[in-house]
């Protein structure tokens, strides 16, 4: 998760704003995870069923690695499904400039 | 919308495949390692690889005429016209291509696909591998014009299906996802039960259910801090859904 930095970044600068980031661990132990989002003071909400790529969540969003991103607008619909975490702000913004 | 889900395996094989991994070459695939002639090709490939990765280890550029793929591919083309038809003629004709496409060699690669004839064996990988070519120059053209020619004209049904599935994806990535659909379900129905239809259904599914556009699928659970959450309960804030695993 060297990515953390950037949405600790989008978080600071976009949830006075509404925006909401909301983290899936794939680990398989549970434990790792809480300690992952410990160390790397990952302050958002965290679902971690501990059941890696075969939890239900993962399997409805067909999720083959990570990360795997998807943004959603205010309404719930998906507006991007961003390659990468450098790629999140711009449909992030114009979502949250949608009124 | 039923579905079910596509295995994992047969899309990292295919991957594996074209990165170069020598899994299929050193006989960890899943073709029996009794017919000789494709262990010999196997072998070849396997020789191939190595050769070429220290090309590219060494510096060597890749879309030049003296690139090492284009003697090689000579020889797994030999293959082919050894045993016109067999098992080790469709893999070593299938592999020669994909030689030449990593190497970026195209001219020579389409020249080479043209010869092969819609009910050829070796389409059953070739398929996958027109695909991955028109993903890595992000030009889908070839791929989508000579894969509809394949899956039109071909008899068998295995072929077929490969064809539409790697079709269906190309044209999903072209962003004609009407297009995708058509080609995906007639894969599922020229092979029902095969590898190929049930990658199509996964690839329907997505579309379906995950495109941009449509309202995410709903989900609940309990946040580690014990909150419960679902997408329903953060509808009025634009979401970042990210999925992650601890490296």
């Amino acid at each position: 998760m060297e990515e953390v930095p950037l949405f600790k970044a989008l978080h600071a600068k976009y949830a006075d704003r509404g925006a909401v980031i909301l983290g899936i661990g794939l680990d398989q132990w549970v434990a790792r995870a809480d300690r992952t989002v410990k160390e790397k003071g990952m302050s958002w909400p965290q679902l971690v069923d501990g059941k890696g790529f075969g939890g239900d969540i993962a399997k409805t969003y067909h999720v083959e690695g990570t990360p795997t991103l998807f943004v959603l607008d205010r309404a719930g619909r998906i507006v991007a499904r961003p390659g990468s975490a450098k790629q999140v702000e711009e449909s992030l913004l114009a979502a949250l400039d949608k009124p | 919308m039923h579905h079910r889900m596509i295995p994992r395996a047969f899309f990292s094989l295919v991957l594996l495949g074209f990165l170069g991994a020598a899994r299929f070459a050193s006989g960890q695939g899943t073709q029996p390692a009794a017919n000789p002639a494709v262990v010999e090709v196997r072998e070849t490939l396997d020789a191939a690889r190595k050769e070429i990765d220290a090309y590219r280890a060494g510096g060597g550029k890749a879309a030049v005429p003296d690139h090492p793929a284009t003697r090689w591919h000579e020889t797994l083309w030999a293959y082919r016209e050894r045993d016109p038809g067999s098992e080790a003629a469709a893999l070593a004709t299938a592999e020669a291509i994909q030689l030449l496409i990593r190497a970026e060699l195209s001219d020579q690669a389409h020249a080479r696909v043209e010869a092969v004839s819609a009910d050829d064996l070796a389409w059953e990988r070739l398929a996958a591998y027109l695909y991955y070519e028109g993903s890595a120059r992000k030009d889908f053209a070839y791929a989508v014009a000579k894969l509809s020619e394949v899956a039109a004209g071909s008899s068998n049904a295995a072929i077929k299906s490969a064809a539409l599935l790697a079709l269906g994806r190309a044209q999903r990535r072209q962003g004609d996802n009407a297009a995708a659909v058509k080609s995906l379900e007639s894969a599922r129905h020229s092979a029902p039960e095969s590898v190929s239809a049930r990658e199509a259904d996964g690839i329907l599914y997505e579309i379906a259910n995950l495109s941009v556009g449509l309202k995410a699928p709903n989900f609940s659970g309990k946040s580690r801090a014990g909150r419960a959450i679902s997408l329903e309960s953060l509808r009025g804030s634009v979401v970042v859904m990210v999925f992650w695993a601890s490296t």
